[in-house]
């Protein structure tokens, strides 16, 4: 009985359209990954890491498709009125409940798990590079069918079938399974899930709930790789273990119990409502007038409005009166507050606290997905509701016409995305008022749901068109949901849609910052809102001459009869909806293909191998060396424009004469003349200039280069550069290059083979070549501009000021460096405020936006402690004066240093809230972080080489530690030490290439801002703070003035042999020119009370170091150094003075485990082993322990 | 006078069954009755009249207009009440009616509510008014949807079987209703109960496998099968013999035996008596010739 019921059961399965459908949909999903062939780089495609990325993720969407098998399943007999004579029947509870289930769950593997079968097909395609694959390994397969697909199946088919049995109703099983998607996105926002944008650093702590949490398993799967390196990645089989085995056990109990249970509590009778309480019956007099009236029938315009008003009401209770629509909604205003709270309020890299401006509020809360799910969803509900009640046929043949039908579910539909919006607006506003903020500027909330809201009206028309075309509710949602996604998500690129004309409903990003704004693309988001919406008004017309009204018709009759029966206003909508559709198209496409460059993908590839292949013989040209430049900077911030003309002195700095020079514009110059030198060629694709010298250049011989050229920002191109306020352009946005530029050839190896191109030949990473290199080395210029602006900004460049006028509607500065200046040049304009003060000779001179005064007295303070300490230990500062410019919130870096000046930008700098005093103090770390670099990067200019970015980046946040240390005493080193330290492994397990060692390092972030500091914190306790600071002076002086730079890092290494015992140049190599990673810990801690009152202290401490095989591996290798132990009387993270401090030596510890003892006056909270950071270690929170 | 004039209409579903072939007919105000077997296509032919369902050829005019070209100008004047029909839930029999009455073009909210109260207590249903109709049990709902289809003031009232699940005294009680409001409108009433279309319609059609196989007043129809018809009571044994020799047009059970009902010009045989003939002699002969 029980086998041939599962057979009944699989076989009405199986031909139920979904189980094809799905199942098929899985497989060309899976074989999109997998031929797609996305990878990090250095991570092969079908790596076990890759596999289960993609699988995992993929396992998301097989939620929605279980909730449809459950309700097919579970819930058939009752939507077609099958259960009282199913009931009725000799099956048992057992045969019929278990034979559901198993059919259900197996549907749902199979139909899942093609999924994985489609990716492994997806790797033969021949589109992926062969050199990104692995050989194909049946294992990593099954183990992670075996660790995701299966468990994951089994968790959403048991709770959603447990939820359907128990509640025998439809929307109840929906809403169990947004539960389950929302309690996966709660999880995702705390490891930087890649579906979800905005969200906030993973905490350890959060980490851990959230690993245990999600019933994916994914937050457990990102919590066990987020510190693998590439190597790890592709060798390492994901492990059962640790939380991603909790994980899997907690959520297959909970699924089983929920199953258990259902089945227990499973009536096998028919399923009553609940029974309301009965309804008070009327006992008052029927009115007197009984016979049948006559009322006035209205069919006016007035009739229109008010049935469509009467179905808006009935619809949209359907949709805000519903459970899944007030989970969702509460689900929402949840993750915004989190989202809000978490990142304003400690929420960021260094735990700083932001103040809460309302463009920061805006983008906090943009809705991911949300509104279209439930658009998706709620279409189909409100298209079908009507006919699934048997209401159809009355409502049908009232008077009310197709269009106000429509127009009610359109203005429905169009309400879930403002109450989110509205809802997430009312939160931000509540939350700057409880954080005391009140420059509210309402009407930008206002202006979002334009910006936000108005993409949703196409969906809305789309969802709903495309329910009248099909025969089924589910039908129609799953082709909305394909269409969306195939055409207006990242997927469209892979299927070749790239114009933005033809990516349905996307919009142009239109970001918001104090200083500047709506940015530029306010004026396309217009083009692109006219041209969806009349779209949609299109899609609505034929949705109103397609409406399925009455009995179903079929699609095809309906469609005969499409062109009939159009009325005046019909025919004027659909003109008015095609021509502004049209003229919008035809404008969008005027301004992106024809004022604008659009050049696809493909093109643009096309362009770099045709530049390469014909300029690449003119890379071994000799070059000439920019050695001074005077400008005439016009910037007219309202136009959008600037215009410049120029004078550069080029000198021949080579030994040998030169009779060309090659010239490649970054943007299209006018006037070019160069001196001595008649013009070969000019290319006018690509922008390429051959000169000829007559007489040829002798070494040392200098000649001119003028030139100038109009920047315009035209048709829908945005500049981040030249705003309306808040202008900030770098010199190297406009110079041309004097030579091959290399930057534009293929990087990609596959690419180039495609394309017959040779491999790119990478130089060996060698000392040899960090000496002997020699490769355009940038020489000291001397500067000098005059740069104008309109009459309300500022304008800043490098140098003194030395003269400023207002001449009518425009305002002049002359600006000239007082001796020669790296080459590092930016222009600002801006409606500044200023303050200046006077510190030892030296002017710092502060510019910011109006109202971005928080930090200001702060960043004074800060700037002369920076100096003080940088003039007294480096050497003295070269200029007059200090400045520090804002710059708009579209930059993505936190600050940057020229010669005398800083740019910092306003939501990282200057909204920081500081106001916490016992918070980490970012704003002192960026201000000392710049103003450092006027040492390390300026006068200490490292040969453009391989260790050069350890020299900048390193030494600056050296710098930033020792001065912070000297201020806010220990745990700000702790904090640094702390950020660095994650740093350095969340970005190498995403690193491009293998890691070099530190002295090597090519410009790897993880590097110059994580590893760096902690070797240099290590060089510093193990050496001392003057030995070091000696060093780095010596440097300083030695190079300063020199015209080629010639500091590396092999020199600095050099110099700290120099002043340290023989004994320590083995450690010394450890650090800088090994990869080391340490693993140190208090394991266990004895305390007793010796009589003379001082208590001993008994550590027991494991120690262990591992180092990188040239392959990636790690292996571990014996230790043997100094390592400082601390004792405190609070945690590390909190020492600000020397009383906390109980006792803190470096031991030597050269065996694995062992017991450290030591003697203390005082009873103590915290022992630690290196506690503030010296050694680089994913795990540290090991390092202390705590006394109970 | 209003004037419904169906010219040919055809109707063949995509899956090849014919629901309706040819049917003309034209009618004025007055009760109009539709009989007909189970899927004879009186529920298409209504749904085509009340234009929720296109014809595959043909033309239905509702005084003069072609529905099918402009379907809200019989819908602004159709009472329908649909064979079956379900409501949404959690809402109560006074708001959908208030809510249907403005679809149906009742603006006033005063003369809405009076008139929805006037029909709630037409249908007896004045005292549930306020409890969801969703819960409503079968008898109640059913004049739920009587009551929906008299609001406003239709001009042609189309009731697909009225009176399945009515009580007795409902149902009586409603036919009354019907007849009332049928002097100044036209009703179509559809039914397979025979005895619904008895002394309430002035004109009637049967309609049989998509056919109208008669089309004419009751009584003038019936009085041609006057001397026609006999019955006698028989074993039940006997019947099948009964069966081949003779056009039965009916057998009931009768105190443990059988009468049957067959119709012939001369009396048959022995045992048989004459009976009078009624609407559903009419009706049993008429399938029974097709």
């Amino acid at each position: 009985m029980f086998v041939s019921l599962l057979k009944f059961e699989l076989s009405y399965q199986v031909k139920q359209w979904a189980f094809v459908g799905f199942g098929f949909i899985f497989l060309a999903f899976g074989y999109l990954l997998g031929s797609q062939g996305y990878a990090p780089a250095l991570i092969d495609v079908n790596s076990p890491y890759q596999i289960c990325y993609n699988i995992g993720l993929a396992t998301i969407g097989c939620e929605f498709v279980i909730m449809f098998f459950v309700v097919s399943g579970m819930l058939r007999d009752r939507r077609y009125q099958m259960e009282s004579i199913l009931y009725s029947t000799a099956v048992s509870k057992f045969q019929f409940w278990w034979s559901r289930w198993i059919g259900v769950w197996a549907m749902s593997t199979v139909a899942f798990s093609t999924c994985l079968l489609g990716f492994a097909l997806g790797t033969l395609s021949p589109s992926i590079d062969a050199a990104r694959l692995a050989p194909f390994d049946l294992e990593v397969y099954l183990w992670t069918w075996f660790l995701i697909v299966l468990p994951n199946v089994f968790i959403c088919t048991s709770i959603l079938f447990a939820i359907a049995s128990w509640t025998r109703n439809q929307v109840a099983t929906y809403v169990s399974g947004i539960f389950i998607y929302f309690l996966y996105i709660f999880c995702s926002m705390y490891f930087n899930s890649p579906l979800i944008a905005g969200s906030v650093p993973a905490d350890p702590a959060n980490l851990i709930y959230a690993a245990l949490a999600d019933p994916f398993g994914l937050a457990a799967f990102f919590e066990q790789t987020q510190f693998w390196t590439p190597y790890q990645k592709n060798h390492q089989m994901i492990s059962l273990s640790g939380y991603l085995l909790w994980n899997r056990l907690i959520w297959l109990g909970i699924s089983s119990v929920l199953l258990s249970f259902s089945y227990f509590f499973f009536s096998f009778r028919q399923h009553h409502q609940p029974i309301k309480k009965r309804e008070q019956e009327e006992t008052a007099l029927p009115p007197q007038n009984s016979k049948s009236l006559h009322p006035n029938l209205v069919f006016d315009w007035q009739f229109r409005w008010r049935s469509c008003l009467a179905m808006f009401k009935m619809d949209s209770g359907i949709v805000f009166r519903s459970l899944p629509f007030r989970l969702v909604l509460l689900g929402w205003i949840l993750i915004s507050a989190i989202n809000i709270y978490e990142r304003v309020h400690q929420g960021g890299t260094y735990l700083e606290s932001l103040y809460p401006s309302t463009n920061l509020m805006i983008s906090l809360t943009r809705d991911p997905i949300l509104s279209l799910l439930l658009i998706v969803f709620f279409s189909g509900e409100l298209s079908w509701k009507a006919r699934e009640q048997r209401f159809h046929h009355i409502l049908d043949a009232a008077p009310i016409s197709n269009g106000m039908m429509l127009l009610a579910k359109v203005f429905t539909l169009m309400l879930i995305p403002l109450i989110l919006i509205a809802s997430s607006s009312i939160l931000g506003i509540g939350f700057q008022i409880w954080n005391g903020y009140y420059h509210l500027e309402i009407w930008q909330y206002v202006n979002t749901v334009y910006f936000d809201g108005t993409g949703y009206l196409l969906y809305i028309l789309l969802a709903l068109f495309i329910q009248t075309l099909v025969s089924n509710t589910y039908l129609g949602m799953v082709l909305t949901a394909s269409i969306i996604a195939l055409l207006a998500s990242q997927l469209s690129g892979y299927i070749g849609v790239e114009h933005p004309l033809l990516q349905l409903g996307r919009m142009p990003f239109v970001g918001y910052t104090n200083m500047n704004g709506y940015e530029g693309n306010t004026y396309a988001f217009h083009h692109f809102a006219i041209y969806w919406t009349a779209l949609a008004v299109m899609l609505g017309l034929f949705t109103v001459k397609l409406w399925q009204r009455g009995s179903l018709e079929q699609l095809k009759g309906r469609l005969l009869r499409l062109w009939r029966n159009w009325n005046r206003w019909e025919w004027l909508g659909l003109i008015i909806a095609m021509l502004s559709f049209l003229t919008a198209a035809s404008a969008i496409y005027y301004q992106t293909n024809i004022v604008n460059d659009y050049t696809t993908i493909k093109e643009r590839l096309d362009e770099r191998e045709t530049y390469e292949r014909t300029y690449k013989s003119y890379e071994s040209l000799p070059s000439l060396t920019l050695m001074e430049v005077t400008t005439d900077m016009d910037i007219f911030p309202e136009k959008g424009t600037y215009t410049l003309a120029a004078e550069f002195v080029l000198e021949n700095r080579t030994d040998s004469t030169m009779s060309q020079l090659f010239l490649t514009e970054r943007m299209p110059l006018k006037n070019v003349r160069l001196e001595q030198a008649s013009l070969a060629f000019w290319d006018s694709i690509f922008h390429t200039r051959l000169f000829d010298f007559h007489p040829p250049l002798l070494p040392g011989d200098q000649v001119r280069l003028n030139f100038g050229l109009v920047h315009e920002v035209s048709g829908f191109e945005t500049s981040k550069q030249i705003v309306a306020n808040g202008s900030y352009i770098s010199q190297h946005d406009f110079q041309p290059m004097l030579g091959y530029r290399k930057s534009l050839e293929i990087k990609d190896e596959f690419e180039r083979t495609k394309r017959g191109l040779p491999k790119r030949t990478e130089e060996a990473l060698t000392d040899h070549h960090i000496q002997t290199h020699h490769y355009h080395n940038p020489v000291p210029i001397l500067f000098e501009t005059t740069i104008s602006t309109s009459a309300d900004q500022i304008a800043i460049a490098t140098g003194e000021l030395t003269d400023s006028r207002t001449d009518g509607k425009r305002r002049y500065f002359h600006y000239k460096a007082p001796d020669r200046i790296m080459e590092s040049i930016h222009y600002f304009s801006a409606n500044y405020e200023t303050t200046t003060s006077q510190y030892q000779g030296i002017s710092i001179e502060q510019y910011y936006h109006p109202g971005h005064d928080y930090n200001i007295d702060e960043v004074d303070i800060y700037s002369r402690l920076a100096l003080a300490y940088c003039q007294k230990n480096f050497g003295p500062y070269p200029f007059n004066h200090l400045r520090i410019a804002e710059i708009p919130g579209h930059w993505g870096f936190g600050g940057q240093a020229m010669p005398g000046t800083i740019s910092m930008v306003e939501d990282r700098f200057y909204l920081i809230d500081n106001r916490d005093p016992n918070g980490f103090d970012l704003v002192a770390k960026r201000t000392i972080h710049e103003v450092a670099h006027q040492w390390w990067g300026m006068l200490l200019r490292p040969k453009i080489v391989e260790g050069g970015s350890f020299l900048i980046e390193g030494l600056a946040k050296y710098s930033e530690a020792v001065i912070m240390e000297k201020i806010f005493g220990k745990r700000a080193v702790w904090q640094l030490s702390a950020t660095a330290n994650q740093r350095y492994f969340s970005g190498r397990a995403f690193a491009s290439e293998v890691e070099p060692p530190l002295y090597h390092s090519d410009g790897e972030n993880y590097l110059a801002y994580g590893k760096s500091l902690v070797v240099m914190l290590a060089l510093k306790e193990l050496l001392g703070e003057a030995r070091v600071n000696q060093v780095l002076r010596d440097m300083v002086s030695r190079h300063r003035d020199e015209m080629e730079p010639s500091a590396t890092s092999l020199e600095f290494l050099e110099e700290l042999y120099h002043i340290s015992p023989p004994a320590y140049h083995s450690l010394i190599d450890d650090w800088l020119k090994r990869v080391m990673t340490y693993e140190l810990a208090v394991k266990d801690v004895q305390i007793n009370l010796l009589d003379d009152g001082t208590y001993e202290i008994s550590a027991s401490i494991e120690a262990h170091r591992s180092e990188m095989q040239e392959n990636g591996a790690m292996r571990q290798i014996p230790i043997n150094e100094p390592v400082q132990i601390g004792i405190f009387s609070q945690h590390p993270s909190t020492i600000d003075s020397a009383s906390s401090i109980l006792y803190l030596h470096p031991h030597r510890i050269s065996q694995e485990k062992m017991t450290i003892t030591v003697l203390v006056d005082e009873f103590p909270a915290y022992i630690a082993i290196d506690p503030f950071g010296t050694r680089i270690e994913e795990n540290r929170i090991d390092n202390v322990w705590k006394v109970e | 006078m209003n004037q419904l004039v169906i010219e040919g209409v055809s109707k063949i579903y995509p899956n090849g069954v014919q629901a309706l072939s040819n049917i003309s007919l034209t009618l004025t105000n007055g009760m109009f009755g539709l009989l007909g077997p189970n899927g004879a296509g009186k529920s298409t032919l209504m749904r085509t009249i009340a234009a929720l369902q296109a014809p595959s050829s043909g033309r239905i005019l509702f005084n003069g207009v072609n529905i099918q070209e402009q379907p809200d100008v019989i819908r602004q004047h159709l009472g329908y009440l649909p064979q079956e029909f379900g409501v949404y839930p959690k809402i109560s029999a006074q708001q959908l009616l208030d809510h249907i009455a403005v679809l149906k073009g009742i603006l006033n909210k005063k003369e809405r509510r009076e008139q929805v109260a006037a029909l709630l207590q037409q249908v007896n249903l004045y005292r549930h008014r306020k409890k969801s109709v969703y819960r409503f049990s079968g008898g109640m709902r059913q004049r739920f949807g009587i009551a929906q289809a008299l609001l406003g003031t239709p001009r042609i009232i189309i009731v697909d079987e009225p009176t399945a699940g009515l009580d007795p005294e409902e149902r009586h009680r409603f036919l009354n209703l019907l007849s009332e409001i049928g002097e100044h409108v036209i009703v179509i009433l559809s039914t397979h109960i025979v005895e619904d279309v008895r002394g309430l319609c002035a004109n009637m059609a049967i309609l049989g496998e998509g056919e109208l196989k008669v089309v004419g007043n009751p009584a003038s129809l019936t009085s041609e099968l006057e001397g026609k018809i006999w019955t006698k009571t028989i074993t039940r044994a006997e019947v099948e013999h009964y069966r081949q020799q003779y056009s039965v047009l009916s057998t009931r059970l009768h105190a443990g035996n059988t009468q049957i009902q067959i119709i012939a010009s001369d009396k048959p045989e022995i045992g048989f008596e004459s009976h009078a003939p009624d609407l559903e002699s009419l009706y049993f002969s008429t399938l029974l010739h097709s």
